[in-house]
């Protein structure tokens, strides 16, 4: 009679193929996750040494700006929003943030958080010192970026290392998967729309910085070129809406902001693109 | 002079002579191996900044590649099925509107790169290894099938990447041994960086001081002429790397370009596809959008490397020619 195997079976002793696969799948998914928080990072580096930091140079060089002319859509309170990018650019000044040497956790911080909010959670003095700063604060990213690999998954919120409850186990562990393959989704979705707004915006700094060179005075510019200012000013702060969006909440849960901000910043994207087409 | 004392005298400047030839031998040992661990630092540190700008460069190839396929998936091959649908076509007025000619051998070209990614991705882009996205990161989609050999083209090293010592090189094979498609030595990197072999130890075991001081003389020699040729291959490695990112920047803004404009010529096409009834301004989408699928193929397809690992006169010309288009879309 093998009544403890008959037991084990149906009370769910571990089966430890299924078990090993399923913390395969995790730590894939969790390697993925990590990828592209890191990638999400970087892109919002770039975008701030190459648009965020070009435009509110260029633009302050400009005077006599009407800013009831100046068509800047949906973003009626641009002098707030310049004025936040402003302070965004004051908190990474001194090269305090060069994409080369940071870690996982500055890369989290500013993909989870945006520039400003990375910049608040960071000590002051150990924003470039990876783990010790805005993850470290975060279970989830924290966890995320962990480089060890144990036998058996430790997390603060979730232990799976109870062999007696397998089946609690693997569904904690699918749960989990799915949780960082959102994150990971979402900070896939928020890079590449961060990326392609970059394109546009550094396309019209390109020729707002020929013009604002050969001309700083906003009240003689002709339509196209006033255009053109309204249309940097309005790619800069939409990019700067996605790249401050939260990546997800403190529970690790994507937030439902960042699909919204997407979708807005690729429609409004879109009617730049045919802008850019139609007109001669 | 008492006599007996003479030997003693002599013995004792034998003697003498011999603990000066053994502290000088002493010295000689310490200053080899000081020049040894001296010789071993110079090559241990060029190689490990050569190691650094291969990763680098694999890691440019890589995502160039990638590139390339997501612009065939998300620009090229999309604009030929819109193109195609399109009837009574002036390619004539095409040209003369965006200063463009030979849109029709363009368009044929760039339908033969859509088939031959398609016979790319029948083997499964998602498994593509480094052989295979450098292939096509430097030799653009046509080139690439071109020089692979059936059947296991695709596949990691034993495709195109193989043929070039370069990228063999950057793959990770090891050309110094004489394998994975040396090309008889003459690529920049390839013929380069192979690391010479330091003889440490011998002459120690065989108390031959000086021998021991000559050899590390030589292999400190040695190790500078390798750490030089290291450093020229890392000098030509991070151009690679900064061409193949300048190459990879330019397609993703013109990509990002192109979906723009085919977000206007696909629901044009599909209301009324034929041509010669476009206003003027439908005809400008028309043209805007060939223009823009035109010059992505264009750089897409240029060779980035020539055969000895050199970055091309042809890709310089072709990134310098779409910036300028791009410069022109920004200036509206």
């Amino acid at each position: 009679m093998a009544l403890p195997l008959v037991a084990g079976t149906l009370v769910g002793a571990p089966d430890p193929a299924v078990l090993r696969r399923d913390e395969k799948s995790l730590r894939r998914a969790r390697k993925e996750a990590k990828q592209a928080i890191v990638d999400l990072g970087r892109q919002k580096i770039r975008l701030y040494e190459s648009g965020f930091k070009p435009f509110v140079n260029t633009f302050k060089k400009i005077t006599d700006v009407d800013r009831g002319e100046l068509d800047v859509g949906e973003a009626a309170d641009f002098d707030a929003q310049f004025i936040c990018l402003d302070q965004t650019m004051a908190g990474m000044e001194d090269g305090s943030l060069q994409a080369d040497s940071l870690e996982f956790g500055v890369f989290a911080g500013l993909a989870a958080y945006g520039i400003t909010g990375a910049i608040e959670t960071a000590p002051p003095d150990d924003v470039e010192s990876g783990r010790s700063n805005a993850a470290a604060g975060d279970v989830m990213l924290a966890w995320i970026g962990a480089s060890a690999k144990p036998k058996a998954l430790r997390l603060p919120m979730m232990d799976f290392t109870g062999l007696g409850n397998a089946s609690a186990s693997r569904a904690a562990m699918k749960a989990l998967e799915v949780a960082t393959k959102a994150i990971g989704r979402s900070a896939s979705d928020v890079q590449a729309t961060l990326a392609k707004t970059q394109v546009y915006l550094e396309g019209a700094l390109g020729a707002l910085t020929s013009l604002v060179a050969s001309n700083a005075v906003y009240r003689t510019y002709d339509l196209k070129q006033k255009r053109l200012v309204a249309r940097t000013a309005t790619l800069t702060i939409m990019a700067n809406s996605v790249a401050q969006t939260p990546l997800f909440d403190e529970d690790g849960v994507s937030t439902e902001g960042v699909v919204e901000v997407i979708e807005k910043t690729n429609k409004r994207l879109l009617s730049v693109a045919h802008q850019l087409i139609l007109e001669d | 002079m008492p006599l007996p004392l003479v030997p003693l005298a002599i013995a004792g400047v034998v003697g003498a002579v011999g603990v000066v030839a053994g502290v000088s031998a002493k010295d000689d040992f310490d200053e080899a191996e000081d020049t040894n661990k001296k010789a071993k630092r110079i090559l241990g540190r060029a190689k490990k900044r050569l190691k650094r700008e291969r990763k680098r460069t694999r890691d440019a190839l890589r995502n160039l590649g990638r590139q390339k396929i997501q612009l065939h998936e998300n620009g090229l091959k999309p604009f030929v099925d819109t193109f195609k649908r399109l009837k009574n076509v002036d390619y004539a007025g095409l040209g003369s509107l965006e200063e463009t000619v030979d849109f029709e051998v363009e368009l044929t070209r760039m339908e033969q790169t859509v088939v031959g990614m398609e016979e790319v991705f029948a083997r499964g882009a998602e498994a593509l290894g480094f052989g295979a996205l450098a292939g096509l990161a430097t030799y653009g989609t046509v080139g690439f099938l071109g020089t692979a050999s059936t059947g296991t083209a695709i596949a990691g090293l034993s495709g195109a990447a193989a043929k070039s010592a370069t990228l063999a090189w950057l793959g990770g094979g090891s050309l110094a041994a004489g394998g994975l498609g040396m090309a008889g030595g003459t690529a920049v990197l390839g013929g380069i960086v192979a690391a010479p072999v330091l003889l440490v130890g011998g002459l120690w075991m065989a108390g031959k001081a000086e021998e021991a001081l000559e050899e590390a003389e030589s292999n400190l020699e040695k190790a500078k002429t390798a750490a030089e040729a290291m450093k020229t291959a890392a000098v030509a490695t991070k151009a690679i790397t900064s061409k193949a990112g300048e190459v990879q920047d330019v397609l993703h803004k013109l990509q990002t370009y192109l979906e723009g404009a085919l977000t206007l010529l696909d629901p044009l096409v599909a209301a009324n596809d034929d041509y010669s009834t476009y206003d003027p301004k439908q005809k400008g989408i028309v043209a805007r959008t060939t223009t823009l699928a035109k010059t992505a193929h264009t750089v897409s397809e240029a060779r980035l490397l020539d055969d000895d690992g050199v970055v091309t006169k042809e890709i310089r010309k072709v990134l310098k020619e779409a910036n300028k288009h791009i410069e022109r879309i920004n200036a509206i």
